[in-house]
């Protein structure tokens, strides 16, 4: 969970130095004004960086139960929980609904728009956690969504949906 | 006064006035919704204004978050859990007063306040954009190129709890708005051959992706635990039919909003007093309508005669935060329209339709489109009229909807995103920018970076390159050309004494944090009384 931390200004920065290698044998208009933003970029997210190594130093010689206090918007784990399950109940349900839509959008071309729509909306009704009793209800609930989108869509902006 | 007769004369149209009407619904029922604010709302319908004027588009997204500063106080009394950011201090003294059976007293007060905040707070704006209009004339493109430094600074400083990492997060967004051909010399920059990013990184996928995409995957991350925390009322309503239900909370709620008004009229300084401070932070760019709230909310506190009663269910408490709230939303609209930098989220997403429509926001707006900037402003003066009423005949519907639970929430929403990112181009290569927008949002709030800067810096970054060339072109690639005139010395002084101020703040967060380490032995009342 904490080194977790370190992903963002690292992927930030490693977004910058691609962004470097990409525009390296064009003309000084071109990129005059980029290499400006990601000199800036790689300096704060460096520091961010270290930044964000002091503080898990500083968390790792604490106590455990401080270092689980200064987490924000993350629930007290249980005695003996440890990292791994922590990050995973964070991060399993979203990472699995990110994964769903990429495929929800790969899909659409193979098998259409609304049937892949319907079994995108249900897999993610069963990922947040509703029972087989409730999918009827929240499937009125999504078919009104659609509808209201399709008629929002097709005919008040007149685009079509494929 | 002709750009103000104008702006009426575009109003009286009939699709802003239904765009008005909706926009005020829309902004109500996501008021009452905890954890889904205006601006979220505003970045769905940012693909659908595509389709409207412009002057529509904007009193859509004004509407929006003016309706949802009313509605935000719903949760935050009776649930505890604000509604918006900008209601966070109204559940400081709501919630008590809802405790002690004055709930809906305290609703009734809240909304009285709130109506007189928008309203004095869009009487303000509307005679004041003028003259900051006429000022930000002057500028030149190192002036305008100063503007967005100077915005995407201040806006990064104050959007998150650490600066350093809202301006990264700023200059990161111009590096993605970047990603097209350049504009000087129509060179792909990192392009990766996609023929869709020749243009520019599609604004409203990006968008919709940052907010409405991340905030679902954070609702599925965490639940909406506040929906668990109050049922008391379900039992009392599941007694009676739904009309009767309705009539009587209608009843109630007509009740309530009047005694609450007379509560509120009786302390005209203080309702005076928290909508001034309202203006004048909503003034200020980025800071927001929660700074305010809760500035307002000190010195009502400060100034009581009784100071100890607040916290506790004091009316006055509920005044000064519900009255400067509303005032705040109206002042973030001056820095919007005047210099293109905005002066909140929603605000942000504003700018965003305004470039949609093929707008570029700057000073120049108040020029090019000096009646439909005026017609916002009215509508937004309307709306503060229409608060009272129409949050009265919506109340028992919104606390209803503040209690809608995630699994009709979430893929209802994910819905609109999808089908929102699709319809601007045709094109399912825009629903993948959506997909990676929403993952990139996702991870920087779970990891406490805010998302408002990347949005200004897609905004701002192709309005800074552009005027940044343009300078140096002018000047023959030499840099002095940006501290030539003393509008441009003014505005380097004031990028300078940002990075000097947040320096500063840091420094003394930093000395602060030693100071409370230090401090371990005193007692917790003690230490309560530092921080």
């Amino acid at each position: 969970m904490s080194l977790f931390r370190l992903f963002v200004p690292a992927s930030f920065a490693g977004f910058a130095l691609l962004f470097t290698v990409n525009i390296w044998d064009l003309g000084f208009r071109s990129t005059v004004f980029p290499y400006v933003a990601i000199i800036l970029i790689l300096i704060l997210s460096t520091v961010v960086f270290v930044k964000e190594v002091i503080a898990i130093r500083k968390h790792r010689q604490a106590e455990p139960a401080q270092y689980f206090s200064e987490i924000p918007k993350t629930p007290e784990p249980e005695p003996g929980t440890s990292l791994k399950d922590v990050f995973l109940s964070t991060y399993l349900q979203p990472s699995i609904t990110l994964a769903m839509l990429v495929g929800y959008v790969y899909a659409i071309p193979l098998a259409g728009f609304y049937v892949v729509t319907f079994v995108f909306l249900v897999a993610v009704s069963l990922v947040i956690g509703i029972s087989w009793r409730q999918l009827p209800l929240v499937m009125i609930v999504m078919g009104l969504t659609t509808v209201f989108s399709y008629y929002g869509f097709t005919h008040l902006l007149q685009i079509h949906l494929p | 006064m002709d750009g103000i007769i104008q702006g009426f004369e575009l109003l009286l149209h009939t699709e802003p006035l239904i765009f008005l009407f909706v926009g005020l619904v829309i902004g109500f029922i996501v008021g009452a919704l905890p954890g889904f604010d205006s601006a979220n709302a505003a970045a769905l319908l940012l693909p659908f204004s595509i389709a409207l004027n412009t002057e529509s588009a904007l009193i859509l997204m004004a509407t929006v978050f003016i309706g949802s500063q009313v509605a935000g106080a719903i949760p935050a009394i009776l649930l505890n859990v604000p509604g918006t950011a900008g209601a966070a201090a109204t559940a400081l003294d709501g919630y008590p007063m809802k405790m002690q059976g004055k709930g809906t007293l305290a609703i009734g007060i809240g909304r009285a306040a709130s109506t007189m905040g928008g309203l004095f707070g869009g009487l303000v704006v509307l005679g004041l954009v003028g003259p900051f209009s006429a000022i930000a004339l002057t500028f030149q493109s190192p002036e305008t190129f100063l503007v967005a430094l100077f915005g995407l600074l201040v806006i990064g400083s104050v959007s998150g709890a650490d600066p350093l990492k809202g301006v990264l997060v700023g200059f990161v967004g111009v590096l993605i708005s970047v990603m097209a051909a350049s504009v000087e010399t129509a060179v792909p920059r990192m392009t990766f051959g996609f023929p869709e990013l020749y243009g520019e990184v599609p604004f409203v996928p990006a968008v919709v992706g940052l907010f409405g995409v991340a905030q679902m995957l954070i609702f599925v991350s965490e639940g909406r635990t506040m929906l668990k925390k109050d049922k008391t009322s379900e039992g009392e309503r599941g007694k009676r039919n739904l009309l009767q239900a309705a009539i009587a909370t209608l009843r109630r709620d007509v009740r309530e909003a009047i005694e609450g008004m007379k509560i509120a009229l009786a302390s005209p300084f203080n309702m005076l007093r928290s909508a001034m401070i309202g203006v004048g932070i909503g003034f200020i760019p980025g800071v927001g309508t929660s700074v305010a709230n809760f500035v307002s909310y000190g010195e009502a506190r400060r100034s009581a005669k009784d100071p100890d009663s607040f916290g506790k269910g004091n009316p006055d408490g509920v005044i000064a935060a519900e009255s400067c709230d509303n005032a705040a939303a109206c002042g973030t609209l001056v820095p919007t329209l005047t210099l293109g930098i905005p002066g909140s989220s929603t605000a942000a997403i504003m700018l965003a339709a305004l470039y949609l429509h093929g707008v570029q926001p700057g000073p120049r707006v108040m020029v090019t489109h000096e009646a439909e900037a005026y017609s916002v402003l009215i509508a937004v003066v309307i709306a503060g009229l229409l608060l009272l009423p129409m949050s009265i005949i919506l109340s028992a519907p919104l606390i209803w909807i503040s209690r809608v639970p995630d699994r009709y929430l979430v893929p209802g929403v994910l819905m609109i995103c999808m089908v929102g990112s699709f319809a601007l181009r045709n094109s399912v290569f825009d629903m993948g920018i959506m997909v990676i927008f929403g993952f990139v949002g996702f991870v920087m709030r779970m990891n406490h970076y805010p998302v408002i800067p990347m949005v200004l810096g897609l905004i701002l970054g192709p309005i800074a390159e552009a005027n940044f060339m343009r300078s140096l072109q002018l000047s023959h690639n030499s840099p002095v050309i940006f501290v030539e005139s003393w509008t441009s010395r003014f505005l380097v002084f004031l990028v300078l004494l940002l990075i000097f101020w947040n320096i500063r703040n840091a420094y003394r967060a930093r000395k602060a944090k030693q100071r409370s380490k230090a401090s371990d032995g005193q007692s917790p009342d003690q230490e309560n009384q530092q921080a």
